[in-house]
C-alpha cells in the first residue's frame, strides 16, 4: 500500500507519516496542493490522507483531480473544520472518509483502513476483513483458506457488510442492497438470512461476526 | 414621554393650513366684495341673516310655548349686535303665538298681515322718527305659519362683513364645513396612503431570513420616497452579511488554530512511556479538545439564526445513534434504539439537532461508563429520549447542568458544556429539555419538540 499525506504541519505530518508506515504501508508527505498534485499524476497511490487548511488553498481542490485518475485512490480528509456543512461539503465532493482533528491514532487507522478496504473492493473486487476474504468477481468468500459457500441472497448481505466493516449498516439499507424492488419482503426474511450467514461464519471459525444494533440495523465487527 | 412620531400628521397639518388659507382669501374675496356692493344690498344682506338666525332658534319650550333660542357662540353674538341696536325690533310669530323684541312700528303691522303667504320674502322701506330703515319680511319655507318680521337697524361697515362671513348663510360656516371635512379625510386617507406602501416594504423585510446571502428587500413598486430606506436597508443587511462572514471566518480558522496542535500533542502523548501518566494526558486532552469543539458550537449557534426544514425525528436519530455505536462498542457499551418505522416529522434545523443529539449521546456515554446500556428512544410525541444507567444527575442540580459551564460529575472528562448546547438549541426549536430520573437508576433526557407548524415549513 502506497500512502500521499498532504500535510504543511511538519510535526504533524511525520506524526501521521510515522503511524501509517507501522500500519497500513509506506507513506509520503507533501506540504502543497500543488506539488500534491504533482506527485500524484506521476506515481500511484492507493490512499491520500489530505488536510483542509494548506497554504496554497483549501485541500477538497484536490478532489476533482483525483476523481480523473484511474485507479482512483481512496480519499480520507483530515478537518479542523467540524461546522456540519464543512462535513457534508467534503463528502458531497468526493471525500470516501473524514476524521475530525483532534483524533485518536486508533480511530485514523481504523478509518484509513475501512476506506482502503471499500476502495479496493471497487477497484480490484476483492477486500480482506480479519481472517475473511471477499472477491466481488468470483462472488465467493473465503475464511483463511477454505472457500465458504454461500447463497446469494447471504453474499449480498454479506458484501454490504464488508463495505462498511466496523460501522452500521442500517436494516434499510440492507434490505436495499439484498433486494429488488419487486421482491416481496416478508418482515423476518432479512433476519433470518443474517443468522444463517452469522452461523456460517462461526462454523468457519471467521473472527469476524455479525452483531445485532437492535433498532438500527447490523454491523460486522473484527472479535 | 416619548412623542409618537406620524408622517400622516404633517401632511394633515398642511392640508388644514392650505384650508385655512383658502378661508383667508375668501375673507378678502367677501370684503372686496361688500366694497362693490350698494348700501340696501348690504342692509338686505344683514337682515336676511338675522331672520335666518331666529328661523332657525325658533322652538318650544315644555310648556308649548313659542320661544327664540340662539345658540352658538357666533350666532349669540351676531344677535347681541343686533339688539345692542336702540330702534331694532323683530316680530316672530307661527300663526298662533308671536314673539316681539324692541318696539314694531304700527305702520309695518298692517304691512305685515296684509302680505299674501305666497309671498315667501320680500323687503321694504318705513320711516321712524323720520329716520329711514329696511324692513324685512320672511316666511320659513318649511312651515309657511312662521313668519319673521325685521328692522330697525342700522349696522356699520364692519358689523355687516362680519354678518356676512359668519351668519347661518355666511362663508365661515360653509368653509367651515369642507375644512372639517378635508381633516378627517386627510387623516384617515394620508395614513392609508403612507401605509400601504410602507406595508409592503415591512412584510418583503419581515420575510428575510438570518442566512448569510440571504434575501434582500425589493424595492419593485416601491414609492419613490421609500427607495432610499430600502437601499438603506439592504445595505446594512450586507454588513450583517459581512460580520456574519467574518465570524465563520474566524471560527474556522479558531477552530484550526487549536485543533491542529491538539492534535500533535495527543499524537505526541503515544510517545510517553509510563501507562499511568499518558492516560491521564490523554483523557486531559480529549477534555480539551471537546471544551474546543463546545465552546465553537456556542459561538457558532449564537451567531447564527437557524434555518428550519421538514425532517423526520425517527429517521435522523437512527443515523446519528449508528454513528455512535462503534465507539460505544468499543467502551463495552450497547446502543438500543426504540423508534416507530413510521415518519415522525418536526421542523427544525438538522445541523443543530444533530449537535445536540451527538451532545446527548456523547454525555450518556461519558457519564455512564462502566454500565451496559443507553437507550435512545423516539416517541411518536416527537420526542427523543436518551436513558442511561449511570449516577445520574441530583434533582437540584439538574437546572443548572443546563446552564454553560456547570459540570455534573466531575470524575468524567465532560466540559459541562453539552447540556447547555441542547438547552439551547431546543430552546432555539420552541421545544423543551427534561431531566429526569431513570427507573433503576441513572438519568433521562428528554427533548421535546413543538409540533409542525403552518408558519415554519
Amino acid at each position: 500500500m502506497r500512502i500521499l499525506i498532504v500535510e504543511d504541519d511538519r510535526e504533524l505530518a511525520s506524526s501521521l507519516k510515522s503511524m501509517m508506515e507501522s500500519s497500513i504501508g509506506v507513506a509520503d508527505v507533501f506540504e502543497t496542493i500543488e506539488d500534491a498534485e504533482a506527485a500524484l499524476l506521476a506515481f500511484k497511490f492507493d490512499l491520500i490522507i489530505i488536510d483542509r487548511n494548506l497554504p496554497d488553498g483549501d485541500g477538497l481542490s484536490l478532489l476533482p483531480t483525483l476523481r480523473q485518475l484511474r485507479p482512483r485512490p481512496a480519499t480520507l480528509v483530515l478537518t479542523a473544520l467540524d461546522d456540519p456543512i464543512d462535513i457534508v461539503s467534503a463528502l458531497d465532493k468526493g471525500a470516501d472518509e473524514y476524521v475530525g482533528k483532534p483524533f485518536e491514532p486508533m480511530e485514523l487507522i481504523a478509518r484509513a483502513r475501512a476506506v482502503l478496504r471499500r476502495y479496493s473492493l471497487d477497484e480490484t473486487g476483492h477486500t480482506q476483513f480479519g481472517n475473511l476474504s471477499f472477491d466481488l468477481i468470483n462472488r465467493s468468500a473465503m475464511v483463511d483458506e477454505n472457500v465458504l459457500s454461500l447463497p446469494r441472497r447471504e453474499l449480498a448481505v454479506l458484501e454490504a457488510l464488508i463495505r462498511r466493516a466496523g460501522r452500521v449498516v442500517q436494516r434499510d439499507n440492507l434490505e436495499a442492497s439484498v433486494y429488488n424492488i419487486d421482491d416481496e419482503i416478508e418482515s423476518n426474511v432479512l433476519d433470518s438470512h443474517v443468522s444463517r450467514l452469522r452461523k456460517r461464519l462461526r462454523e468457519a471459525n471467521c473472527n469476524a461476526t455479525i452483531r445485532t444494533i437492535r433498532g438500527i440495523g447490523y454491523m460486522l465487527v473484527q472479535e | 414621554m416619548k412623542r409618537r412620531r406620524s408622517i400622516a400628521f404633517p401632511v394633515a397639518s398642511i392640508l388644514i393650513l392650505g384650508m385655512a388659507l383658502i378661508m383667508v382669501i375668501s375673507t378678502v374675496l367677501t370684503i372686496a366684495g361688500f366694497v362693490l356692493t350698494d348700501t340696501q344690498g348690504r342692509q338686505k344682506l344683514a337682515l336676511e341673516s338675522v331672520a335666518g338666525l331666529l328661523q332657525k332658534g325658533a322652538g318650544y319650550d315644555h310648556e308649548g310655548k313659542l320661544s327664540v333660542q340662539v345658540n352658538g357662540v357666533i350666532s349669540e353674538r351676531i344677535l347681541g349686535i343686533f339688539e345692542a341696536q336702540t330702534d331694532f325690533w323683530y316680530l316672530f310669530s307661527d300663526g298662533t303665538q308671536s314673539i316681539t323684541h324692541g318696539t314694531v312700528p304700527e305702520s309695518v303691522r298692517s304691512i305685515v298681515s296684509a302680505l299674501p303667504r305666497e309671498v315667501f320674502a320680500s323687503d321694504f322701506y318705513y320711516t321712524n322718527d323720520l329716520k329711514r330703515y329696511l324692513g324685512l319680511r320672511k316666511l320659513d319655507q318649511n312651515n309657511p305659519d312662521r313668519v319673521v318680521v325685521i328692522g330697525g337697524v342700522s349696522l356699520t361697515n364692519t358689523q355687516t362683513i362680519l354678518l356676512a362671513l359668519w351668519g347661518t348663510e355666511g362663508l365661515y360656516p360653509l368653509l367651515s364645513a369642507v375644512l372639517a371635512a378635508t381633516a378627517t379625510i386627510a387623516v384617515v386617507a394620508v395614513k392609508r396612503t403612507i401605509a400601504t406602501p410602507v406595508g409592503r416594504v415591512v412584510n418583503s423585510a419581515e420575510q428575510i431570513d438570518g442566512l448569510p446571502g440571504g434575501r434582500r428587500i425589493s424595492d419593485h413598486d416601491t414609492p419613490i420616497e421609500l427607495k432610499p430606506m430600502v437601499a438603506a436597508f439592504n445595505t446594512a443587511l450586507s454588513r450583517i452579511d459581512h460580520a456574519f462572514e467574518a465570524q465563520r471566518n474566524f471560527l474556522a480558522s479558531a477552530s484550526h488554530e487549536l485543533r491542529t496542535p491538539l492534535t500533535k500533542l495527543r499524537l505526541k502523548l503515544d510517545l510517553v512511556q509510563d501507562p499511568g501518566v499518558r492516560d491521564v494526558l490523554v483523557r486531559d486532552t480529549a477534555r480539551l479538545a471537546s471544551i474546543v469543539t463546545t465552546s465553537l458550537q456556542l459561538a457558532r449557534l449564537s451567531g447564527q439564526s437557524l434555518t428550519f426544514a421538514a425532517i423526520d425525528l425517527a429517521a435522523m436519530t437512527r443515523t446519528i445513534v449508528a454513528e455512535h455505536v462503534p465507539s460505544a462498542m468499543k467502551q463495552g457499551m450497547e446502543i438500543e434504539l426504540k423508534a416507530p418505522e413510521e415518519r415522525v416529522a418536526i421542523s427544525g434545523s438538522e445541523p443543530a439537532i444533530r449537535v445536540a443529539l451527538d451532545n446527548l449521546i456523547v454525555n450518556a456515554m461519558r457519564h455512564a461508563q462502566g454500565t451496559e446500556m443507553l437507550t435512545v428512544e423516539v416517541l411518536e410525541a416527537r420526542t427523543v429520549r436518551v436513558t442511561d444507567h449511570g449516577p445520574g444527575i441530583p434533582a437540584a442540580e439538574r437546572e443548572n447542568m443546563l446552564r454553560p459551564f456547570v459540570r455534573g460529575n466531575t470524575a468524567a472528562d465532560g466540559t459541562g458544556m453539552g447540556l447547555a448546547i441542547v438547552a439551547q438549541i431546543m430552546t432555539a426549536h420552541g421545544g423543551s429539555v427534561d431531566l429526569a430520573d431513570a427507573p433503576g437508576g441513572g438519568l433521562v433526557v428528554s427533548l421535546a419538540f413543538p409540533s409542525v407548524r403552518a408558519d415554519r415549513p
